[in-house]
């Protein structure tokens, strides 16, 4: 996915995952966030915010997703995680950005982005999140 | 079907002494196992709440405790010699135990796991308290003393002690808002400001704001309806809104005016 840019640098790891957008596999991919935020030692309450923080990036994305085909790309690197979900949409309109699942996401990441760039015709809309891990090791 | 609260007390070694007598297909026996089941639900709910945590549903603890009653007065054999009660405490603690030991899981765990997730629990809450934040795997796999492998282990099978209906799923997302303000509500109280405003208007200018913007007619509809020029209309109208305006300007609402 050369769309999907996700964290500049070379070394970062990255888990790429493509599925049908369906709710059905949200489970799945908190999942897998949770999971690899545990492995890089964020603090539980940290993995619990970036489950719920995947959770609301699918479903803002889900519904508007024209091909039923959804992207998510873990990608992190010491201390930060950076997840981003991707559709394809018909429409170019952002969604609104007061809803509650932007304003969870955007309490519980570090950053989030929402962004809508034209592609083959279609947009490609996508939510990018960063977690930081704020905890200092102790 | 027998008497619950009131009426005579019930002499439970009697009951007991009866059941005991009476032949195996007598419909006495339902009765009385009945009434000493009525009988005893208070202590049922009491060892019931005893097993309260935060995590178990009240009522379904209360029903767990039931069937251990049910279970005592069936199992109870008068002719031991001990009392009712203290036969029926421990059967029904045993029967919330169990429940405790082997369904308070939605998805099946094996016994490791679901003990390493209880230490777990207890070192993060231990460690929470002591960091002021929440822990790291590290820190709890230090703390315990444990591989760290076998804390992430440990986390992950917690998430199998509460299922998640696949409905609650849908209902959780985003399409469905809950909590968002009414799109109506400033709407709302500008009507409310409004209205004794609108009563103050002459006859004619009130129906013309009630048809225009109540039943949203065009203006030359209005004009038909009552009997004016549209031009008359809508110099009525701009008039009327002029004058509301200036009014809600007063009482400080004139948000979207």
């Amino acid at each position: 996915m050369e769309e999907n840019a996700p964290l500049e640098r070379e070394d970062a790891q990255l888990i790429e995952v493509r599925t049908a957008a369906i709710p059905h596999v949200v489970p799945t991919l908190r999942t897998i966030v949770a999971d690899i935020a545990m492995r890089q030692d964020f603090d539980l309450d940290a993995v619990e915010d970036l489950r719920m923080a995947v959770d609301e990036a699918c479903s803002m994305l889900l519904p508007s997703a024209a091909d039923g085909k959804l992207t998510c790309v873990f990608s992190w690197i010491e201390g930060r995680i950076e997840v981003t979900v991707s559709v394809v949409s018909d429409r170019a309109d952002h969604g609104d950005e007061t809803g509650l699942s932007w304003q969870l996401l955007t309490a519980l990441a570090t950053s989030a982005r929402r962004t809508v760039t034209p592609a083959e015709g279609r947009y490609l809309s996508r939510v990018q999140l960063v977690r930081e891990s704020e905890a200092t090791s102790s | 079907m027998t008497n619950p609260a009131g009426g005579e007390p019930t002499d439970v070694p009697a009951l007991f002494h009866e059941l005991a007598e009476l032949p195996e297909r007598s419909p006495r026996r339902e009765e009385i196992r009945d009434r000493l089941v009525r009988e005893h639900l208070e202590l049922a709910r009491n060892l019931a709440r005893k097993f309260r945590n935060r995590d178990e549903a009240m009522d379904d603890l209360v029903q767990i405790a039931t069937v251990g009653l049910i279970h005592a007065v069936d199992r109870y054999d008068p002719a031991q010699g001990t009392d009712f009660l203290a036969f029926a405490v421990p059967t029904i603690s045993g029967e919330l135990r169990h429940h405790f030991r082997d369904n308070s899981w939605s998805v099946r765990v094996p016994r490791r796991l679901k003990e390493l997730n209880a230490t777990i629990s207890a070192a993060r809450e231990d460690l929470t308290v002591r960091l002021s934040r929440a822990p790291k795997p590290s820190e709890i796999a230090r703390h315990l003393d444990v591989p760290i492998e076998d804390v992430y282990e440990g986390l992950r099978a917690g998430q199998g002690r509460y299922g998640a209906s696949l409905d609650n799923l849908l209902e959780n997302s985003a399409h469905t808002r809950f909590g968002a303000p009414d799109a109506n509500l400033g709407q709302a109280e500008l009507r409310e400001a409004l209205r004794p405003m609108l009563d103050s208007l002459p006859e004619r200018e009130r129906k013309i704001v009630a048809l225009r913007f109540g039943s949203g007619m065009s203006q030359s509809d209005i004009a038909r309806r009552v009997g004016v020029s549209q031009m008359q209309v809508s110099r009525l109208l701009a008039a009327t809104l002029k004058k509301l305006r200036a009014g809600l300007a007063e009482t400080d609402i004139t948000e979207g005016t």
